[in-house]
This record gives C-alpha cells, structure tokens and sequence, in this order.
C-alpha cells in the first residue's frame, strides 16, 4: 500500500513539473534555454510513463519481462532526455557563462 | 523628463552630466542617427573613460569595429553583442564580442548581459549602449520589448550601470515612447 501512495505523490509532483515547465517555456523566446526546458519536459514525461506502468504494473502484478523493458526503457529515455538537456546546459555556460576564465580583452573590459 | 538638443556642443554637456546608475534614452532623427550614435560612445570613452557593451542589432561586429576604429575609438574598451553576424548560426563568444543568432533572441541576449553585469567589477564607470530599440522592434512584438527594457532598467539599476537606449524619431509609436519615458530618467531628443 506504502509504494502505491509513493508512486501516486511522484506522479503528482512529476505532473505539476511538466506543468510549470510548459508554462515557462511559452514565455521564453526561441534559443538555448528554451530547448532545455523542452528537453526536461521530455525526460520528466517519461519519467512520468515509468512510475504510472510501475503503478498499474504493480497494481495488477504484471512482472513479464515485455512489461519490465518497458518500464526500463521509458526510464532511460528519461535520462536520455536530461543528458541532452545537461550538454546543453554545459555548451551554454561555454558562451554565457561569465564567472569562469574569460578572455583577457573582455575581462579587462569587464573588470 | 524630455530635453531637446540642437547642436553637438549641447549634446555634449548633458553626456557630461550623465552619472551613474541613469538610464537615458536618445531618440535621434534618422539623419543625424550614426553620427550622433559615434559622438555619444566617443564621449563615454574618452570624456568619461567608461568601458562597457554595446549591443549591435545594426552592424556586424567586423563592420563595426572598422567603422569605430575609423572615427578613433578605443574598441579595446567595448564588449560587443554582436546580434546581426551570426543569423540563425549558434552562439558564440569570441574575444571581446558574443555572437547572438538574432535580434529575437532576447532570452539570450537578457542572460548575457546578466553574466556579464554581475562580472563587472566596477559598473559604476560602466555602461550599456543599445542600438537600437527600434531594430529590436522590427524583430519582436512590442509587448516583448516592452519587457526587455524594463528587465534591462531594472538590472542597470540594480547594478549601478549607466544605460542608453538609441532609437530613431518617428520609428516608435507614441505609446512605446511613453513606455520608454516612464522607465527611462531622461530621454533626449537631438533632433
């Protein structure tokens, strides 16, 4: 009963994350950080398809290996998702980021 | 405020009252635009010996740069948003410009100038010369820069960095114009 309340709040919290993601990401104009959101929105839904099957798995003790791989697939297209999302993250903070080395012009500029 | 300049002397001696931590929007009749634009950064660097950036949503980097150097300014002292070169190429950072695929790409340009201000170590002797609003306008809603603007006011405030906006006369709406007098503390006609 514990891991059906569990995966009940998960599912919540991984609903409401989608939600505020869509939300934001419509206010954002096109670029880098919009496809990131998109990205997360991605992972996040599939996390989301990984703790219903688990539930409904679960619920009506499905454990053939057909409904294992699905499970485990959605899970790594998740984290596929929030891979690509980390690498973008990491190319932005290459041309964006300013706290880290910069060049000598432009931190004299800066500084 | 509203102040009308006639001559480059007058325009002079209020560039000479600019302190920091002011937002001031130029509104420039098309004619006098570029040679008004070059007058303003030459007197920010050389009168005031400001650095600081220069969002360029008109010229290419390169082009600009010449064209600066040409009319001796230091571009040694100018950190470029270069938001027209690199036209839905990636982003880029070179040495002492970034590259922005377009002008309506602010999301981008607002994260930039926010990594770029929070570095400065001094921004009271720093300063923000966009050019210009009007092309941002051309490229995204009115609404959108609306909110652009004010972001930028807000951070410049926050920070200390002087701010000016260029824009050409009669290229924006009265109401945009409004907009701009409510956040600005000085607009400048120099017509």
């Amino acid at each position: 009963m514990i891991d059906f309340l569990f995966l009940l709040a998960a599912m919540m919290l991984g609903f409401l994350t989608v939600f505020f993601l869509s939300l934001s990401n419509i206010k954002f104009t096109e670029g880098d950080l919009r496809k990131i959101i998109e990205n997360f929105i991605y992972g996040t839904i599939l996390v989301y398809g990984f703790l219903t099957s688990e539930f409904f798995f679960k619920l009506f003790s499905l454990n053939a290996l057909q409904f294992v791989l699905i499970k485990y697939s959605l899970l790594i297209g998740s984290f596929y998702f929030y891979l690509l999302a980390s690498y973008r993250i990491y190319e932005m903070s290459k041309v964006f980021g300013f706290a880290g080395k910069l060049p000598e012009k432009l931190r004299k500029i800066l500084e | 405020m509203v102040t009308r300049v006639k001559s480059l002397k007058e325009l002079e001696n209020e560039i000479k009252k600019l302190k920091s931590n002011t937002l001031v929007v130029f509104v420039i009749s098309g004619k006098k635009y570029h040679e008004v634009n070059i007058f303003i950064l030459k007197k920010l660097i050389q009168l005031k010996k400001f650095s600081g950036i220069y969002i360029s949503l008109n010229r290419p980097f390169k082009n600009l740069v010449k064209y600066l150097k040409e009319k001796k300014i230091d571009t040694d002292k100018i950190f470029f948003i270069d938001c027209v070169s690199s036209f839905f190429g990636e982003a880029k950072l070179a040495e002492n410009c970034l590259f922005v695929p377009s002008p309506s790409r602010l999301t981008d340009i607002g994260i930039a100038l926010d990594e770029a201000i929070r570095r400065m170590k001094n921004p009271s002797n720093k300063f923000l010369f966009l050019d210009s609003v009007s092309t941002l306008l051309i490229y995204n809603d009115l609404k959108v820069v609306a909110q652009f603007i004010h972001y930028l006011a807000t951070k410049l405030r926050k920070f200390g960095v002087i701010g000016i906006l260029m824009t050409v006369e009669k290229e924006i709406e009265e109401r945009f114009l409004n907009f701009l007098i409510q956040i600005s503390d000085k607009i400048i006609e120099v017509v």
